[in-house]
């Protein structure tokens, strides 16, 4: 049997920030108003963050809120919409999110074109930039067309207060974020090879908290996490995961994963590895840069690839290359995009072997019982 | 004589019915069939002499047929969650093959798809280029919240229509010919200005016939609206509604529905109107049919124009305009749990309307799922909007 690794004394206050900050986003942006910053929400999904970094703005994330029932955005959203989007406005409309000066989103799904036209109709104080986004990413043209739309968003930023964009400033912002990004594939790969060192939940919230802090706090404190991981010896953990779905940063089901003894290996959320896969080129029109980090994206349920096998193999590769046990798909409800891909998914893993659980999650959730007892009997089928 | 025994609506029914005979012929000829999203440019197909099929419309039959419930269960069992639009389910049965005694329509050699009306779309028909192995060829009109598409947008399309032509007429064999695309647009464009002559009877408040007879001859609109023969049924249509006698008084009520039709539960739906004499003189989908054009960049533009890609400000306005032309009294609205996009934006739309006066009630349901629907919420909120258009009566007298 292999011994269980020690965590190193110095980790846990490293990871206590990481929880803090994951945990407490109001917090972040009271500091960051405090210091007399702009803030902008970012919806989902690819946020241009080094754009409005560049702007001399602090991205703020907006992924919805977990356990928030929604009592003003339902006069907004039929109850048969996604809670991302429902959690989002109910936010913006309790003022929650005071303190933002704009909130910015691509439109990329049938919950986001409305929840766009909803927000502006309902918070005319909190501006909607929306992100309009190409899907034939792979051709020259998208990425002068998408180019002019993150230009179109400069413009807006500058109106509301943002420094106007300057190409050396907005390469600086790639470059930080670039090697925030790499830093945290570096961790999900380490996280993954440290026996059961880092649960899910821990994961989670070491990834969450790039959303909300200011990237020149987590970038140090991550890369000196990666060093820390890095000095413990490779140990596969007792029953390797892959995680697929929008987002997975709900506590009570982090904690069923963890119950059921699982580690994540590998993820392909929407909120962690999926917006940190790709880095943003070396050019020198930096704006072209960003606008060719969006354009190289793939594999990803919300964009159209010219060859439709790439998303199955992409995520038979991750469980293989994570040493994945089995993939487990949590599906946010009324999740379209997820749901129409998923029989295809299933089909590809049942094909390579790769046993598979979906389970259906919900921003509004607080019981997670029945996904407990689900990933229990997984894992006995797994172990 | 009434409208539902005109010589031209039999022959536009016939003609409308002739598309899957059409596309079955051509596949007994051996040549490729596509499927295309509504609103693809289909003066694309046409101007190469391909025949397309539109799984919408062919789902929206079906479920009018009493199919929706045993598609959608066949889908379910295909492992489509039934959130999913209940058309692509719908579709997605027929392309593996679910439809007992066989599908009405052949199954594709490469699809044409356009997400100018959903995001779904694409994603439905990624699936189907996946689980088919056929090519998709896709326009991509992104949404952006935008009233107007930006000159930006137009060369984004632009360029794509270049691509897309070349790939197309490469892929099935056929030269890209610029007069036989003008064609095919000059048809379309007539198309829809008759279709809108035939919209506008509707206004005459003694006009003897229900808007939604429209609908039986939205299929037409949607397949062959480049052929130069629809413009002359649909003329022909026309002249004979304008000819039926008037009706002897105007209706109780005149109703927008808003929505896409209650398919599986449309005779519920239609009877406690027809039993109160309230008529439905407007609706949202038809009118989004007459759009007309000069040039390759407005045809880009129109088809930027959909009613789930505009904006909730110029839906709101479009749907006033088109509510005050056809003396509306009320709104109908159907909360159709299939369509996303459009579902999203009705409640804030609902009171939009309601604020510029127009009495509003809205009932669940969908398009093709016949699950979706409740009766007896339905027939209350008839009745509440019943009640509201005699208040406003009482207080208008
Ligand atoms: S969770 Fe799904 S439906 Fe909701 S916003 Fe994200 S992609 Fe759209
Ligand atoms: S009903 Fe709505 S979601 Fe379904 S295909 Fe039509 S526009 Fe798209």
């Amino acid at each position: 049997m292999t011994p269980t690794l020690e965590k190193p004394e110095e980790m846990q206050p490293l990871l206590d920030w990481f929880a803090q900050t994951a945990d407490n986003p109001r917090a972040q942006l009271e500091a960051a108003l405090a210091r007399g910053e702009k803030a902008v929400g970012c919806l989902p999904y690819f946020a241009p963050e080094e754009l409005i970094h560049a702007m001399g703005m602090r991205p703020f994330g907006l992924w919805g809120t977990g356990g928030l029932s929604c009592s003003l955005s339902a006069g907004y959203f039929p109850p048969f919409y996604c809670s991302l989007a429902r959690t989002s406005l109910e936010l913006a409309l309790r003022g929650s999110l005071r303190g933002l000066c704009a909130v910015t989103g691509t439109l990329l799904c049938d919950t986001l074109r409305p929840l766009s036209q909803n927000w502006a109709a309902a918070l005319p104080g909190l501006p909607f930039l929306p992100l309009a986004c190409p899907q034939q990413r792979q051709e020259v043209y998208a990425l002068t067309y998408f180019r002019s739309q993150l230009e179109g968003l400069a413009r807006r930023l500058e109106e509301l207060g943002g420094r106007p964009l300057d190409p050396q400033a907005l390469q600086n912002s790639l470059e930080v974020y670039n090697a925030s990004r790499a830093a945290r594939r570096r961790f999900v790969a380490l996280a993954g090879w440290r026996g059961g060192l880092i649960p899910p939940l821990t994961r989670c919230q070491v990834l969450k908290a790039a959303l909300f802090a200011p990237v020149e706090e987590y970038l140090p404190r991550l890369t000196r996490l990666n060093r820390q991981l890095e000095a413990l010896p490779d140990q596969p953990p007792k029953l390797p995961l892959t995680v697929s779905g929008i987002l997975c940063d709900s506590p009570a089901l982090l904690r069923a994963f963890e119950g059921a003894g699982f580690t994540i290996a590998a993820d392909d959320l929407a909120q962690e590895s999926r917006s940190f896969r790709v880095d943003a080129p070396q050019d020198e029109d930096p704006l072209l840069a960003l606008a060719m980090r969006f354009c190289a994206q793939s594999a990803d349920p919300l964009l159209y690839d010219p060859d439709p096998a790439l998303r199955p193999r992409h995520l038979v590769r991750l469980v293989r290359e994570s040493g994945s046990r089995g993939l487990v798909l949590v599906l946010q409800q009324f999740c379209d995009v997820e749901e129409m891909e998923w029989p295809a998914l299933k089909a590809e893993l049942d094909r390579q072997g790769i046993p598979s659980l979906v389970i259906g999650a919900d921003q509004e959730m607080t019981d997670f019982g029945q996904a407990s007892t689900l990933l229990e009997a997984f894992a006995e089928r797994l172990g | 004589m009434d409208s539902f025994s005109l010589p031209a609506r039999q022959k536009l029914l016939d003609f409308g019915a002739e598309s899957s005979r059409l596309a079955w012929a051509a596949k007994d000829r051996g040549e490729p069939v596509g499927w295309m999203s509504t609103k693809f440019p289909a003066e694309i197909p046409a101007a190469l002499g391909l025949v397309t099929c539109c799984p919408e419309s062919q789902a929206a039959a079906l479920a009018s047929a009493g199919q929706g419930g045993p598609l959608c269960s066949a889908a379910d069992g295909l492992g489509f969650c039934a959130d999913l639009c209940s058309y692509s389910r719908i579709g997605l049965a027929l392309a593996a093959g679910c439809q007992e005694g066989g599908s009405r329509i052949p199954l594709p050699d490469f699809l044409l798809c356009c997400n100018n009306i959903c995001c779904n779309m694409l994603q439905w028909y990624q699936n189907l280029a996946r689980t088919l192995d056929i090519p998709l060829f896709l326009l991509d009109i992104p949404y952006t919240a935008q009233n107007e598409p930006d000159g930006e947008l137009i060369g984004y399309l632009r360029a794509q229509f270049s691509t897309l032509t070349r790939r197309l007429s490469a892929f099935v064999g056929r030269p890209w010919q610029e007069e036989a695309f003008s064609r095919a647009c000059r048809g379309a464009v007539d198309s829809a200005l008759a279709w809108q002559e035939v919209g506008e009877l509707l206004k005459d408040p003694l006009c003897p016939w229900d808007g939604m007879e429209l609908f039986d001859y939205m299929p037409v609109l949607v397949s062959r609206r480049c052929d130069p023969r629809t413009a002359g049924l649909l003329r022909e249509l026309g002249r004979e509604l304008a000819a039926l006698p008037q009706a002897e008084r105007p209706a109780r009520a005149r109703l927008m529905l808003e929505g896409t039709p209650c398919w599986p539960h449309l005779r519920q739906v239609l009877a406690p109107l027809r039993q109160a004499n309230i008529r439905i003189t407007a609706d949202t989908i038809t009118p989004s049919l007459g759009f007309v054009y000069q040039d390759l960049d407005g045809l880009l533009r129109a088809y930027c124009g959909t009613i789930n890609g505009s904006t909730l400000a110029k839906g709101l306005a479009d749907r006033a305009r088109l509510c005050r032309e056809r003396g509306v009294d009320g709104i109908l609205m159907h909360l159709n749990r299939s369509c996303r996009p459009w579902s999203g934006v009705l409640p804030q739309l609902g009171r939009g309307l309601a604020g510029e006066g127009w009495a509003v009630v809205s009932f669940d349901g969908d398009q093709a799922d016949p699950g979706g629907f409740a009766g007896a919420q339905y027939a209350t909120r008839v009745q509440g909007l019943l009640e509201m258009l005699e208040k406003g009566k009482e207080a208008g007298a």
